[in-house]
């Protein structure tokens, strides 16, 4: 029996096998919408049949209603910026910097300290990130959130701001109009309403604080790395006894005529400065 | 107090809460792609204001982090879309769904191909269900396809932006640098300098050298203008 032509989890016995006839024809269906509704149809044939053959080969999985709830819940978690930004910065520390590591396209110098920028800036970057977002949240809360009756203002911020309490709220009639579509949720909705308004401020923050966090902790890093790496090399501290001191010249590679005139740069001595600190190669590490 | 709510408002909040229940998926998506967008702006104006770069590096990074952020963020919605829109087909045409729509919907129905909202409808307008129990079934249905959608958008992405992109970034990080390179050296040999050696890239040149390779036979290349008496080659 061919595996794939059997719907495994669901409890009936019957076998999906594909019928090219069936797929044309529900394509043609959707086409026939898409022309009626003026949308252009190029590629529609290539794509849905690939997805609907795929799709009827795939296994039914049935779900029971309390299943379908906990996703519900998981997401709605999931989809609170600060969260979101948590759980991304969580798998960006644990993959990228390794993926950096092990570049093999650059030598092992340059490998280390494109990891440990990539490492800097994800730090940097999620730290910020979930703070601004989490403060946003917050903020979004208190605007989507309905006024409660008679409840006297906490605080003095609280009273100043309690015209500001529920200005985003979705009335109530605009819920009931909207039902159709899905159940409202209104954890859903702060954390959309928060997504914008982190972004707006990240724009001014990013500029402000991402980039000047992530210089100060690499080139902290970075300045460990290199003094370890000494260290490491050279455990007398530098002082190798009964050796005269070595003059080290760089090698010159396609030397310029210097005379009468002022030698400009060349993009090899560019490559190597942004190279030796670091700069070039891989420096980001994630979103913001 | 009930607070006065302006027409335009209204409308505003309108869109904003339908957005909110059908399409948090396009949320989380867009959300992260203006992040990675103000990430790069911020970058790019740190290298603009940062005194420690000179102009010629400055040269050299402004097209690499625009190039960066082009392929992080094109390769993101490219993984994230196609595999949020593929679940969201596996819901909608009932591939996954819940148990009590499956069994309103019966074995006869066409799993994966057909999309199973416009079933219970017509399964409704033939009155095989009830309009409480159509309505339950609708709305259980497109929470269902929303939570997958959102699911599938965040695996994507992990996977986008943890695994692929890192690895075609320093891709291209070396492909850019071994353009600029070569274009150095295409330029320096037009005005008949001698080719330079580009970058070292793990202790190799990352460029091959423009020097044209002796070759195997005994008296050299006959057409070789670097050709010298004994066949060898003259650089």
């Amino acid at each position: 029996m061919n595996i794939r032509s059997v719907s495994k989890l669901d409890n009936s016995t019957f076998t999906a096998k594909v019928d090219p006839r069936a797929v044309v024809h529900a394509i043609a269906e959707e086409a026939a919408e898409d022309r009626g509704r003026g949308k252009s149809i190029t590629g529609l044939y290539i794509r849905r049949g690939l997805s609907n053959t795929l799709l009827k080969n795939l296994p039914n999985i049935t779900i029971s209603d309390e299943t379908a709830q906990k996703i519900d819940k998981f997401c709605e978690w999931c989809n609170k910026p600060h969260i979101n930004r948590a759980i991304m910065g969580a798998f960006a520390i644990l993959t990228q910097p390794f993926i950096d590591m092990k570049n093999d396209k650059v030598d092992e110098d340059t490998a280390n300290i494109s990891a440990i920028r990539t490492a800097s800036k994800i730090v940097a970057g999620t730290v910020i990130g979930i703070g601004i977002r989490s403060a946003c949240y917050k903020v979004s809360d208190y605007l989507t959130k309905k006024e409660p009756p008679n409840a006297p203002p906490r605080n003095a911020l609280e009273k100043a701001v309690r015209p500001l309490r529920g200005i985003m709220a979705p009335p109530n009639n605009v819920i009931r109009a909207l039902k159709a579509f899905g159940p409202f949720n209104r954890k859903n909705y702060c954390s959309m309403i928060s997504t914008g308004i982190g972004f707006a401020v990240m724009l001014i923050t990013n500029p402000m604080l991402d980039v000047p966090i992530t210089n100060f902790f690499s080139k902290v890093c970075v300045k460990a790395y290199k003094t370890r790496k000494e260290k490491n090399n050279n455990p007398s501290g530098g002082n190798i006894p009964n050796q005269p001191p070595v003059q080290t010249t760089p090698p010159v590679i396609n030397p310029t005529p210097t005379s009468g005139t002022t030698p400009t740069k060349d993009i090899n001595q560019v490559f190597r400065d942004v190279f030796s600190g670091g700069q070039g190669l891989s420096q980001k590490g994630g979103i913001s | 107090m009930a607070k006065m709510i302006s027409p335009r408002n209204l409308e505003l909040l309108t869109k904003l809460t339908k957005y909110s229940i059908t399409s948090m998926d396009n949320v989380m998506i867009w959300g992260s792609a203006a992040g990675w967008a103000s990430s790069s702006l911020a970058h790019l104006y740190g290298i603009w204001k940062n005194d420690s770069y000179s102009k010629d590096q400055k040269k050299f990074m402004y097209p690499q982090e625009i190039l960066d952020a082009v392929s992080n963020i094109g390769l993101y919605l490219g993984i994230t879309i196609p595999f949020r829109n593929f679940a969201g087909r596996y819901v909608e045409t009932g591939k996954l769904t819940t148990a009590k729509i499956r069994s309103a919907l019966g074995d006869e129905f066409e799993y994966g191909l057909k999309p199973i909202d416009k079933a219970l409808k017509t399964k409704f307008k033939n009155g095989a269900l009830e309009e409480i129990a159509y309505k339950a079934l609708i709305s259980s249905h497109n929470l269902l396809k929303g939570s997958v959608k959102t699911l599938a958008a965040l695996g994507a992405g992990l996977i986008a932006n943890n695994i692929v992109t890192p690895h075609v970034r320093n891709n291209t990080a070396v492909l850019y640098q071994n353009v600029v390179a070569w274009m150095q050296n295409k330029a320096k040999d037009k005005k008949g300098a001698l080719p330079t050696v580009a970058p070292a890239v793990n202790n190799k040149p990352a460029v091959t050298p423009i020097i044209p390779k002796p070759y195997n036979t005994p008296a050299g290349n006959p057409y070789s203008v670097f050709r010298n008496g004994n066949g060898g080659m003259k650089i």
